[in-house]
Protein backbone atom coordinates (compact mmCIF):
# COMPACT_ATOMS: atom_id res chain seq x y z
CA UNK A 1 0.00 0.00 0.00
CA UNK A 2 1.76 3.05 -1.12
CA UNK A 3 1.72 6.30 1.24
CA UNK A 4 -0.74 8.55 -0.27
CA UNK A 5 -3.27 5.24 0.67
CA UNK A 6 -2.19 5.31 4.13
CA UNK A 7 -2.79 9.08 4.31
CA UNK A 8 -6.25 8.87 3.16
CA UNK A 9 -7.22 5.73 5.49
CA UNK A 10 -5.43 8.30 8.48
CA UNK A 11 -7.40 11.28 7.20
CA UNK A 12 -11.07 9.29 6.82
CA UNK A 13 -10.46 7.22 10.08
CA UNK A 14 -9.97 11.06 11.45
CA UNK A 15 -12.35 12.33 9.92
CA UNK A 16 -15.07 10.03 11.24
CA UNK A 17 -13.84 9.85 14.80
CA UNK A 18 -14.55 13.65 15.21
CA UNK A 19 -17.84 13.65 13.16
CA UNK A 20 -19.13 10.19 15.56
CA UNK A 21 -18.33 11.45 18.65
CA UNK A 22 -19.18 14.73 18.00
CA UNK A 23 -22.88 13.84 16.60
CA UNK A 24 -22.99 11.53 19.61
CA UNK A 25 -22.33 14.22 22.33
CA UNK A 26 -25.42 16.56 20.93
CA UNK A 27 -27.67 13.53 19.49
CA UNK A 28 -30.78 13.54 22.02
CA UNK A 29 -29.94 9.27 21.13
CA UNK A 30 -26.19 9.47 21.86
CA UNK A 31 -24.98 6.81 24.17
CA UNK A 32 -21.87 6.99 27.14
CA UNK A 33 -18.87 6.36 25.96
CA UNK A 34 -19.09 2.99 28.34
CA UNK A 35 -22.01 0.84 28.67
CA UNK A 36 -23.14 -1.30 31.06
CA UNK A 37 -22.26 -5.24 29.85
CA UNK A 38 -21.70 -6.74 33.17
CA UNK A 39 -24.29 -9.22 33.40
CA UNK A 40 -23.70 -9.94 37.45
CA UNK A 41 -24.21 -6.09 37.96
CA UNK A 42 -27.81 -6.20 36.18
CA UNK A 43 -29.90 -5.54 32.53
CA UNK A 44 -27.39 -4.59 30.23
CA UNK A 45 -27.06 -1.13 28.85
CA UNK A 46 -25.62 1.17 26.38
CA UNK A 47 -26.34 3.87 28.63
CA UNK A 48 -28.33 6.12 25.98
CA UNK A 49 -29.65 9.57 27.17
CA UNK A 50 -33.04 7.98 26.52
CA UNK A 51 -31.79 5.02 28.45
CA UNK A 52 -34.89 3.58 30.24
CA UNK A 53 -32.94 1.29 32.85
CA UNK A 54 -32.63 2.43 35.90
CA UNK A 55 -30.40 0.17 37.95
CA UNK A 56 -31.98 1.24 40.80
CA UNK A 57 -34.98 -0.40 40.86
CA UNK A 58 -33.71 -3.43 39.86
CA UNK A 59 -33.91 -6.78 42.17
CA UNK A 60 -30.79 -8.94 41.61
CA UNK A 61 -30.97 -11.54 44.28
CA UNK A 62 -33.81 -14.43 42.83
CA UNK A 63 -33.97 -15.91 46.22
CA UNK A 64 -35.57 -12.78 47.48
CA UNK A 65 -37.61 -12.46 44.11
CA UNK A 66 -39.06 -16.00 45.17
CA UNK A 67 -39.65 -14.94 48.51
CA UNK A 68 -41.93 -12.24 47.50
CA UNK A 69 -43.85 -14.39 45.00
CA UNK A 70 -44.22 -16.97 47.79
CA UNK A 71 -45.61 -14.28 50.02
CA UNK A 72 -47.67 -12.81 47.01
CA UNK A 73 -46.19 -9.66 48.34
CA UNK A 74 -46.09 -8.24 44.34
CA UNK A 75 -48.23 -8.39 41.29
CA UNK A 76 -45.62 -9.99 39.14
CA UNK A 77 -45.61 -9.11 35.28
CA UNK A 78 -44.19 -10.44 32.49
CA UNK A 79 -43.61 -8.14 29.80
CA UNK A 80 -42.11 -11.33 27.05
CA UNK A 81 -44.38 -11.97 24.01
CA UNK A 82 -47.66 -14.46 24.71
CA UNK A 83 -46.44 -16.91 22.89
CA UNK A 84 -42.62 -16.75 25.44
CA UNK A 85 -45.43 -16.49 28.19
CA UNK A 86 -47.33 -19.60 27.22
CA UNK A 87 -44.12 -21.74 27.07
CA UNK A 88 -43.04 -20.87 30.70
CA UNK A 89 -43.84 -18.18 33.40
CA UNK A 90 -43.03 -17.71 37.18
CA UNK A 91 -45.92 -19.09 39.26
CA UNK A 92 -48.78 -16.07 39.51
CA UNK A 93 -47.63 -13.76 36.62
CA UNK A 94 -49.44 -12.12 34.43
CA UNK A 95 -48.41 -11.69 30.97
CA UNK A 96 -48.66 -7.92 29.99
CA UNK A 97 -46.49 -7.75 26.56
CA UNK A 98 -44.41 -4.54 26.50
CA UNK A 99 -45.57 -4.23 22.46
CA UNK A 100 -49.41 -4.44 23.74
CA UNK A 101 -48.84 -1.82 26.40
CA UNK A 102 -51.39 0.68 25.53
CA UNK A 103 -54.02 -2.15 24.43
CA UNK A 104 -53.92 -3.78 27.57
CA UNK A 105 -53.78 -0.77 30.18
CA UNK A 106 -57.26 -1.00 31.08
CA UNK A 107 -56.85 -4.56 32.15
CA UNK A 108 -53.64 -3.83 33.91
CA UNK A 109 -55.45 -0.73 36.10
CA UNK A 110 -57.88 -3.08 36.99
CA UNK A 111 -55.60 -5.40 38.06
CA UNK A 112 -53.03 -2.95 39.91
CA UNK A 113 -53.32 0.38 41.14
CA UNK A 114 -50.08 3.18 42.14
CA UNK A 115 -49.78 1.81 45.38
CA UNK A 116 -49.60 -1.61 44.34
CA UNK A 117 -46.24 -3.65 44.56
CA UNK A 118 -45.10 -4.52 41.11
CA UNK A 119 -42.16 -6.26 40.01
CA UNK A 120 -41.13 -6.40 36.62
CA UNK A 121 -39.31 -8.87 34.36
CA UNK A 122 -38.88 -10.15 30.81
CA UNK A 123 -36.18 -12.96 29.29
CA UNK A 124 -33.10 -12.15 31.51
CA UNK A 125 -30.44 -9.38 32.00
CA UNK A 126 -29.42 -8.41 28.06
CA UNK A 127 -33.21 -7.60 27.47
CA UNK A 128 -34.64 -3.63 28.32
CA UNK A 129 -38.23 -4.96 27.86
CA UNK A 130 -38.74 -4.75 31.66
CA UNK A 131 -37.11 -1.81 32.25
CA UNK A 132 -39.20 0.15 29.30
CA UNK A 133 -42.61 -1.30 30.96
CA UNK A 134 -41.42 -0.21 34.47
CA UNK A 135 -40.83 3.34 33.16
CA UNK A 136 -43.98 3.42 31.72
CA UNK A 137 -45.07 3.10 34.88
CA UNK A 138 -43.23 5.64 36.82
CA UNK A 139 -44.31 7.75 34.25
CA UNK A 140 -47.85 6.92 35.45
CA UNK A 141 -47.10 7.87 38.74
CA UNK A 142 -46.87 3.99 40.06
CA UNK A 143 -45.19 4.04 43.37
CA UNK A 144 -43.52 0.91 44.34
CA UNK A 145 -42.36 -0.54 40.87
CA UNK A 146 -39.42 -2.87 40.27
CA UNK A 147 -37.45 -5.07 37.88
CA UNK A 148 -36.53 -8.54 38.15
CA UNK A 149 -33.20 -8.22 36.49
CA UNK A 150 -32.52 -12.13 36.00
CA UNK A 151 -35.80 -12.27 34.26
CA UNK A 152 -36.92 -15.82 33.21
CA UNK A 153 -33.68 -17.32 32.31
CA UNK A 154 -32.42 -17.00 35.72
CA UNK A 155 -35.16 -18.21 37.72
CA UNK A 156 -35.25 -21.04 35.17
CA UNK A 157 -31.30 -21.36 36.17
CA UNK A 158 -32.41 -21.54 39.50
CA UNK A 159 -34.20 -24.13 38.88
CA UNK A 160 -37.63 -22.89 40.32
CA UNK A 161 -41.03 -23.85 40.03
CA UNK A 162 -42.20 -22.94 36.38
CA UNK A 163 -45.53 -22.38 35.01
CA UNK A 164 -47.19 -23.24 31.73
CA UNK A 165 -50.49 -22.19 30.09
CA UNK A 166 -50.98 -25.79 28.37
CA UNK A 167 -52.60 -26.02 24.61
CA UNK B 1 -1.69 1.09 -8.77
CA UNK B 2 -1.22 1.95 -12.49
CA UNK B 3 -2.97 0.09 -14.77
CA UNK B 4 -1.70 0.60 -18.06
CA UNK B 5 -4.16 -1.27 -20.17
CA UNK B 6 -6.76 0.82 -21.58
CA UNK B 7 -10.05 -0.18 -19.91
CA UNK B 8 -12.92 -1.46 -22.19
CA UNK B 9 -16.28 0.01 -22.01
CA UNK B 10 -17.95 -2.79 -20.16
CA UNK B 11 -14.84 -2.48 -17.53
CA UNK B 12 -15.20 0.95 -16.97
CA UNK B 13 -19.41 0.07 -16.63
CA UNK B 14 -18.75 -3.01 -13.97
CA UNK B 15 -16.37 -1.27 -12.09
CA UNK B 16 -18.84 1.76 -11.54
CA UNK B 17 -21.46 -1.05 -10.66
CA UNK B 18 -19.30 -2.56 -8.32
CA UNK B 19 -18.25 1.10 -6.78
CA UNK B 20 -21.89 1.36 -6.45
CA UNK B 21 -23.12 -1.82 -5.00
CA UNK B 22 -20.48 -1.40 -2.13
CA UNK B 23 -20.75 1.92 -1.21
CA UNK B 24 -24.35 1.91 -0.95
CA UNK B 25 -24.48 -1.38 0.56
CA UNK B 26 -22.18 0.62 3.49
CA UNK B 27 -24.49 3.66 3.35
CA UNK B 28 -27.59 1.80 3.80
CA UNK B 29 -25.84 -0.22 6.56
CA UNK B 30 -24.97 2.51 8.57
CA UNK B 31 -28.29 4.67 8.59
CA UNK B 32 -30.03 2.26 11.39
CA UNK B 33 -27.02 2.30 13.39
CA UNK B 34 -26.62 6.04 13.20
CA UNK B 35 -30.20 6.43 14.33
CA UNK B 36 -30.48 4.20 17.07
CA UNK B 37 -26.89 3.67 18.38
CA UNK B 38 -28.02 1.81 21.80
CA UNK B 39 -29.69 -1.04 19.95
CA UNK B 40 -26.46 -1.34 17.99
CA UNK B 41 -24.38 -1.63 20.82
CA UNK B 42 -26.80 -4.27 22.18
CA UNK B 43 -25.89 -6.22 19.10
CA UNK B 44 -22.34 -5.60 19.16
CA UNK B 45 -22.68 -7.20 23.13
CA UNK B 46 -24.50 -9.98 21.71
CA UNK B 47 -21.73 -10.86 18.93
CA UNK B 48 -20.36 -12.07 22.75
CA UNK B 49 -16.28 -10.69 21.30
CA UNK B 50 -15.98 -7.21 22.04
CA UNK B 51 -14.13 -6.39 25.59
CA UNK B 52 -16.85 -4.58 27.43
CA UNK B 53 -14.65 -1.42 27.34
CA UNK B 54 -14.58 -1.02 23.46
CA UNK B 55 -18.87 -1.62 22.97
CA UNK B 56 -20.00 1.76 22.97
CA UNK B 57 -16.96 3.00 21.03
CA UNK B 58 -17.64 0.61 18.33
CA UNK B 59 -20.85 1.00 18.50
CA UNK B 60 -20.50 5.16 18.14
CA UNK B 61 -17.58 5.16 16.19
CA UNK B 62 -18.12 2.13 12.76
CA UNK B 63 -21.33 3.76 11.42
CA UNK B 64 -20.42 6.88 10.66
CA UNK B 65 -17.05 5.19 9.36
CA UNK B 66 -19.20 2.51 7.45
CA UNK B 67 -21.37 6.00 6.35
CA UNK B 68 -18.11 8.13 4.94
CA UNK B 69 -16.36 5.26 3.32
CA UNK B 70 -19.41 4.66 1.35
CA UNK B 71 -19.95 8.09 0.03
CA UNK B 72 -15.80 8.43 -0.46
CA UNK B 73 -16.39 5.51 -2.65
CA UNK B 74 -19.16 6.58 -4.72
CA UNK B 75 -18.24 10.39 -5.22
CA UNK B 76 -14.14 9.53 -5.60
CA UNK B 77 -13.00 11.47 -2.60
CA UNK B 78 -10.10 9.49 -1.42
CA UNK B 79 -11.72 5.90 -3.24
CA UNK B 80 -8.51 4.12 -3.02
CA UNK B 81 -8.30 4.66 0.79
CA UNK B 82 -12.30 3.87 1.23
CA UNK B 83 -12.13 0.83 -0.55
CA UNK B 84 -9.22 -0.16 1.81
CA UNK B 85 -10.99 0.15 4.59
CA UNK B 86 -14.01 -1.12 3.44
CA UNK B 87 -12.16 -4.50 2.41
CA UNK B 88 -10.51 -4.30 5.58
CA UNK B 89 -14.57 -3.84 7.01
CA UNK B 90 -15.85 -7.06 5.12
CA UNK B 91 -12.67 -8.90 6.30
CA UNK B 92 -13.38 -8.34 9.68
CA UNK B 93 -16.93 -8.64 9.61
CA UNK B 94 -15.92 -12.62 7.78
CA UNK B 95 -13.89 -13.76 10.90
CA UNK B 96 -16.10 -12.47 12.97
CA UNK B 97 -19.66 -14.05 11.35
CA UNK B 98 -17.02 -17.54 11.28
CA UNK B 99 -16.11 -17.47 14.44
CA UNK B 100 -19.60 -17.28 15.65
CA UNK B 101 -20.83 -19.99 13.51
CA UNK B 102 -17.73 -22.04 14.01
CA UNK B 103 -18.37 -21.84 18.39
CA UNK B 104 -22.56 -22.45 17.66
CA UNK B 105 -22.71 -18.66 19.03
CA UNK B 106 -26.72 -17.81 17.91
CA UNK B 107 -26.10 -13.94 17.36
CA UNK B 108 -28.44 -10.47 15.80
CA UNK B 109 -26.37 -9.41 12.44
CA UNK B 110 -27.37 -6.05 12.89
CA UNK B 111 -26.27 -5.61 9.39
CA UNK B 112 -29.56 -3.70 7.82
CA UNK B 113 -31.72 -3.54 11.04
CA UNK B 114 -31.44 -3.96 14.61
CA UNK B 115 -33.41 -7.14 15.47
CA UNK B 116 -32.07 -10.10 12.79
CA UNK B 117 -31.14 -12.99 14.82
CA UNK B 118 -29.23 -15.08 13.11
CA UNK B 119 -29.80 -18.81 12.91
CA UNK B 120 -26.97 -20.91 11.48
CA UNK B 121 -27.89 -21.18 7.97
CA UNK B 122 -28.78 -17.43 7.52
CA UNK B 123 -25.29 -17.17 9.65
CA UNK B 124 -23.90 -19.02 6.93
CA UNK B 125 -25.63 -16.99 3.94
CA UNK B 126 -24.46 -13.75 5.61
CA UNK B 127 -21.25 -15.14 5.58
CA UNK B 128 -21.22 -15.80 1.70
CA UNK B 129 -22.73 -12.72 1.13
CA UNK B 130 -19.80 -10.97 2.57
CA UNK B 131 -17.46 -12.96 0.78
CA UNK B 132 -18.76 -12.33 -2.40
CA UNK B 133 -18.97 -8.37 -1.32
CA UNK B 134 -14.97 -8.73 -0.50
CA UNK B 135 -14.21 -10.48 -3.68
CA UNK B 136 -15.71 -7.56 -5.35
CA UNK B 137 -13.92 -4.72 -2.92
CA UNK B 138 -10.40 -7.25 -3.85
CA UNK B 139 -11.37 -7.24 -7.75
CA UNK B 140 -11.69 -3.48 -7.33
CA UNK B 141 -8.54 -3.21 -5.78
CA UNK B 142 -5.99 -4.86 -7.90
CA UNK B 143 -7.91 -3.13 -10.74
CA UNK B 144 -8.21 0.30 -9.50
CA UNK B 145 -7.92 3.38 -11.76
CA UNK B 146 -8.87 7.06 -10.95
CA UNK B 147 -12.15 7.49 -12.73
CA UNK B 148 -12.15 11.55 -12.43
CA UNK B 149 -11.61 11.01 -8.88
CA UNK B 150 -10.25 14.30 -7.00
CA UNK B 151 -7.79 11.90 -5.30
CA UNK B 152 -6.52 8.72 -4.44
Amino acid sequence: MIKKEKFGILTLLTIAALISFGVNAFSPSGIALTGQWDKSKGVVTAKSKQDAVHPEIELNDPRTVQQMIKNKAVVLLDVRSNEEFDQGHLPGAFSFPLAEFDDNLDKLLSLVNKDSSVLVYCSGVDCAASHTFAAQLLAMRFMNVKVYAGGFRQWQEMGFEISKNEE
Amino acid sequence: MKNNHKKSGWQIGLHWILRLLLGLTFIWASIHKIINPAEFARIIYGYGVFPEITINVIAIFLPYLELLTGICLITGVLPKSSLAIINGLFFGFILLIGFNLLRGHTFDCGCFSVSDTQTAGSAVSLLIRDVFLLAAGIYLWIRFEPLGNRCS
